[in-house]
């Protein structure tokens, strides 16, 4: 795939990325990203977000409520590219024009990128992917009164 | 004369701890209370320390696992890296007005009774283990306690009515809660923070006594050679822990001799601010990098 390529797929379909599986996580997570981003999708999305952050991976299944790992499997590649894609596209939507916002967008960053960890960046589309987060990571700490 | 303080230091051992005592010592200062505590389960494992011992043996044993794996970092920087620790020691000591001795607590076995008037152990299986509340409460009524273990402590503990919990947290407050506090400080505000307050159940949420934004940090030239993953272990073994004793003992000199139990303290809103979880290697290159860059800004290096 060339670079070319890798930047059309970046507004592709969600199903163009590959398979997400039929684990309960990855089902539930297809769903998410397929849809509008409302208030409660954005709530479940910050849910698994802290997840991911905290133990730097998703497993296939949690006890009810997101509790504890069910699973010791990881979801599918896909799975972690969706998310990548969508928290890179959140941050990229703020506007960093204060401290809150470069927070937040520093904040979707970082998720990103641990999901970019579990991806190959040989892949022209994760290398796409980590250098727009490497562009949004040098926005989101440019600090104009510091 | 050491000046004693009438303070409780709650901890499990670490360099936090170690950071407090030395930092404490340096500046003459001792506490009327250590409650040392050591885990029943090993740091790295959870699992059990040996529970076939007997109770006594147990708890030693305990103890010496929970040494070994909590400050081999600190041990281990220092015999590997000894240049580039030293720099920073010696460095943030000129730059924030400490005896670099205050470090000797970090590599060094701890006489903890040259700090504290009595040392109790406890232990416990979590903060949750009943007898944590049962000690907390056979406190004298309105003690302070200094806790290092994290900005969450579990609703129950809070049912020691007569004590009050003093932390400090890396990073500025109300704007940076959560994990590596003093690194997103660095990246999103460009100086490296910390902040004490009294907590309340809620992670980094209560009421705060004091900030500080800091000076830039003086990194050696040659900490930038080391990869990221020792820059950052280095970086919580010598620099973030000492960073919040240097709070600690600014706070000291600046409420000397008041009631560490009742200090003024301004509520927070929990609007404010973004809570952080660990951060990610890539971004903590950056935040190294910016370290470097404020420090050659700021008056060169360490």
């Amino acid at each position: 795939m060339s670079s070319n390529q890798a930047s059309k797929l970046r507004e592709a379909p969600l199903d163009d990325l590959g398979d997400f599986g039929n684990a309960p996580v990855e089902l539930a997570l297809y769903e998410l990203l397929s849809g509008p981003l409302d208030a409660a999708a954005l709530k479940l999305l910050h849910r698994y977000q802290r997840k991911l952050d905290i133990s730097r991976k998703l497993v296939q299944r949690y006890a009810d409520d997101l509790g504890a790992a069910m699973s010791e499997r990881e979801v599918s590649r896909p799975t972690y590219l969706g998310l990548a894609r969508t928290f890179a596209a959140m941050a990229a939507r703020e506007p960093g024009d204060d401290e809150d916002s470069r927070a937040r967008l520093l904040r979707y960053v970082n998720s990103a990128f641990n999901c970019v960890d579990k991806l190959d960046v040989s892949d022209p589309y994760v290398a796409d992917l980590q250098s727009r987060l490497d562009l949004l990571a040098s926005e989101g700490v440019q600090c104009p009164n510091c | 004369m050491p000046q004693l303080l009438k303070l409780t230091v709650m901890a499990y051992e670490g360099p936090m701890l170690r950071s407090y005592l030395g930092m404490l010592a340096a500046a003459g200062y001792m506490v009327d209370r250590l409650l040392l505590l050591v885990q029943k389960r090993d740091p790295a494992t959870r699992k059990l320390v040996l529970p076939w011992l007997p109770s006594g043996l147990r708890r030693a044993a305990a103890a010496r696992v929970q040494d070994q794996r909590l400050n081999h970092w600190p041990r281990q920087l220092a015999r590997r890296y000894g240049t580039v620790c030293r720099a920073w020691q010696d460095g943030l000591a000129e730059r924030f007005g400490f005896d670099a001795s205050a470090y000797r607590w970090l590599q060094e076995d701890c006489a903890y009774e040259a700090i504290a008037q009595s040392v109790d152990t406890l232990f416990v299986d979590g903060f949750k283990d009943p007898a944590m509340l049962d000690a907390l409460r056979a406190l004298p009524a309105r003690t302070p306690v200094l806790f290092t273990g994290g900005g969450l402590l579990p609703a129950t503990v809070f049912e020691a009515s007569n004590c009050r919990f003093l932390h400090i947290h890396p990073g500025l407050l109300p704007n940076v809660k959560g994990a590596d506090g003093m690194l997103w400080s660095v990246l999103l505000r460009a100086r490296a923070a910390a902040s004490a307050f009294y907590m309340e159940p809620g992670l980094d949420t209560g009421a705060i006594v004091r900030t500080t934004e800091f000076a830039a940090l003086p990194v050696p030239a040659d900490f930038a050679s080391l990869d990221i993953a020792t820059q950052y272990r280095l970086f919580y073994s010598f620099v973030d822990p000492m960073m919040r004793a240097v709070l600690l003992r600014d706070l000291l000199e600046e409420v000397a001799g008041a009631d560490l139990f009742d200090l003024p303290a301004q509520s927070q809103d929990p609007s404010l601010g973004t809570t952080f979880n660990f951060m990610n290697e890539r971004l903590r290159r950056l935040a190294f990098q910016r370290m470097h860059e404020l420090a050659a800004r700021n008056g060169g290096r360490g």
